[in-house]
């Protein structure tokens, strides 16, 4: 059977069933408020000196500002969406039928996780208008979706593959507090305070060696500007690949839990 | 419940017709009486609560199967009996206390003119029973919120203990870090149980139903979660002081041991209150566990990378959480900062007891419960 259509009609359902979901929009809008101090970064993206700053560092710099707390926010929301289905007893009906496994689950993931980047999107695309109309450099919007996609998907791939998996082994409450302490100790802790962290590694989610290696711009607990574009790939391939080791490890155990039913 | 017997009939006749306004009327004049029958059956509050919404969907379904043979009452005592036999014979719990069943009509009768006269408002059950009421009323919440939020305290402050003992493995002082399980983690994880408690019922529609205030019960739960996360404090400061590991400002010396003990505990009480209380209000507000806790998060991330900011302006300081880990003494005279510090530890106390009556009052609206209950 080809599972392609079962892929996108998952994806769909999945897209369509977050989006409309109140508590998206709420939890995102709120989280906006929260971080632009009540709308007080958008003033400073009309108000930089553009000649002491570059329209790449500009620019870098909203973009690393989503990876703040949008990503607590995506991967709190995203953390009921595989225990839902058992909550609602969708589950054996969805396992009674002919798609694959694999083709649901990652229907699900890909589908619940942009629906939690629309208003990401949205708020991203409001600052880089501002940039747009403040420094009338048309350069800005090919410049911003590049820092998107290299500096807050991976990120965001990541934190969403686990935020699909680990439910299904753990309470989500459970779950959503320690994820919540694991962004602040994986990637705003520095190393002064004595903590083993992995917020200096490769393995940061939050951007910072993409940050620094493709665009010179450092960010988060990354300051060295010797960081280079190899780095910066290794991590966002680092990031990938524990993506996709995730979602085969979820599927393998779907798949046993299944077998035992 | 003293109206004719032929006007029950007739309620039946048109339940077994569809009539869901009869039904209503049925219900209200026989609740009472079958939960505290049902009571008599099991001592379990939830599994009585179930029962009787078992019975009820019963009678609905088999309303049409009444014969005239008996009184409607002895009917649904009846009814109300098979299904607590078949459910607690499933499930293999024992039936506790049943009342005669050798004559059936006869001691139903009976055991019906002992609950007239038996209390039924939540005071009267209160000062009936007294503490055992309590107790079962106490035991019954724990149950229905389940192991896991017992759990969640005392894991999170054995990970912390096993990572000091990682870090003083590798000659690092632990201390800090124990102080940020107590001041960072524990809190926060409070409040999100708090808001996955208060935001779900599972029972929500039965819950109002009863003659006890939900409100009162919203708030037992709050308590309880409160409570027993702050018992699992007290022991780890306990430990952390006798361990010498405190990490938090000097107490003038000139206190007594147990002031200067008492007053290290504002490390984690503030933060637990004040967390509690805004994942109370959140979840009322929002009625999504999801959004609440994604927003419990995204503050506590606020409060960590905006510290020094929250510091600074005097107005912020009633939410600058965790001033203790994360700003220690820096430049300031010891007694002087202390005093700082204390002044933000009440401050912030006081805004969590702000928060958690603000929650109170918003669990006084059971048509928002309701309409919350169906939108995760």
């Amino acid at each position: 059977m080809n599972q392609l259509p079962v892929f996108f009609g998952v994806l769909k359902y999945e897209f369509r069933m977050q989006i409309r979901r109140p508590a998206l929009w709420i939890t995102m809008v709120l989280l906006a408020v929260l971080i632009t101090g009540a709308g007080g970064a958008f003033r400073e993206l009309l108000t930089y000196q553009i000649s002491s700053i570059s329209l790449v560092e500009m620019v870098v710099r909203w973009t690393v500002r989503m990876n703040f707390i949008f990503p607590v926010g995506v991967g709190v929301l995203l953390a009921d969406r595989l225990p839902r289905d058992r909550r609602t007893r969708v589950e054996e009906l969805f396992w009674s039928m002919p798609g694959a496994l694999s083709a649901r689950m990652m229907g699900k993931f890909f589908g619940s996780m942009l629906a939690a980047l629309i208003p990401l999107l949205v708020f991203y695309v409001i600052g880089t208008g501002c940039i747009l109309y403040h420094t009338q450099d048309l350069m800005t919007l090919p410049l911003a979706l590049a820092a998107f996609a290299v500096i807050v998907l991976p990120g965001m791939l990541f934190i969403s593959a686990f935020s699909i998996a680990c439910p299904a082994i753990l309470w989500v409450p459970l779950y959503q507090f320690l994820f919540t302490g694991y962004w602040f100790w994986g990637n705003m802790l520095g190393p002064r305070v004595g903590i083993p962290t992995l917020s200096e590694t490769i393995l940061t989610p939050a951007g910072g060696y993409m940050a620094a290696g493709f665009f010179g711009v450092p960010a988060f607990q990354i300051f060295d500007f010797r960081v280079t574009a190899l780095q910066g790939m290794e991590s966002l391939s680092l990031l990938l690949g524990i993506t996709g080791l995730v979602m085969v490890v979820l599927w393998c155990f779907l798949k046993w839990q299944q077998a035992r039913q | 419940m003293d109206k004719p017997t032929g006007d029950d009939r007739q309620l039946l006749r048109r339940i077994a017709g569809g009539d869901r306004q009869a039904f209503t009327q049925l219900y209200v004049r026989y609740q009472r009486l079958l939960f505290n029958y049902l009571l008599q059956l099991t001592p379990d509050y939830g599994l009585a609560e179930e029962l009787l919404q078992d019975t009820l969907v019963a009678v609905w379904k088999n309303a049409g199967s009444f014969g005239d043979r008996s009184s409607v009452q002895t009917w649904l005592i009846g009814v109300a009996r098979r299904q607590a036999h078949n459910t607690l014979r499933q499930r293999k719990i024992p039936l506790a206390n049943e009342p005669d069943r050798a004559v059936p009509g006869g001691a139903v009768h009976r055991f019906c003119r002992v609950l007239r006269a038996a209390p039924t408002s939540p005071i009267e059950l209160t000062i009936k029973y007294g503490g055992k009421m309590s107790l079962d009323r106490l035991r019954y919440e724990v149950q229905l919120m389940g192991r896991r939020v017992i759990l969640t305290p005392v894991l999170v402050m054995a990970s912390f203990a096993l990572l000091a003992e990682l870090l003083n493995y590798l000659h690092t002082n632990p201390a800090r870090t124990l102080s940020a399980g107590l001041e960072l983690i524990l809190p926060i994880a409070a409040g999100v149980v708090v808001a996955t408690v208060i935001s779900h019922d599972p029972a929500i529609e039965l819950q109002l139903t009863l003659p006890r205030q939900y409100h009162q019960t919203g708030l037992l739960r709050v308590f309880l979660i409160a409570a027993w996360t702050t018992c699992i404090a007290l022991l780890t400061s306990g430990i952390i002081v006798a361990l010498n590991l405190g990490f938090m400002p000097q107490p003038p010396q000139t206190l007594p041991a147990s002031l200067q003990f008492l007053m290290g505990q504002l490390v984690w009480l503030a933060p637990l209150l004040w967390l509690s209380g805004f994942g109370f209000c959140l979840a009322l507000l929002l009625r999504s566990r999801s959004a609440s806790a994604a927003l419990l998060g995204g503050i506590w991330v606020v409060e960590i990378i905006f510290k020094d900011v929250l510091a600074y302006y005097a107005w912020l300081r009633p939410a600058l959480l965790f001033p203790t880990t994360l700003l220690p003494l820096v430049g300031r005279l010891p007694q002087v900062y202390f005093d700082i510090w204390l002044d933000t530890r009440l401050e912030v106390l006081a805004t969590g007891l702000v928060l958690c009556l603000i929650g109170w009052l918003l669990l006084r609206n059971p048509e928002g419960l309701l309409k919350g209950a169906s939108e995760e």
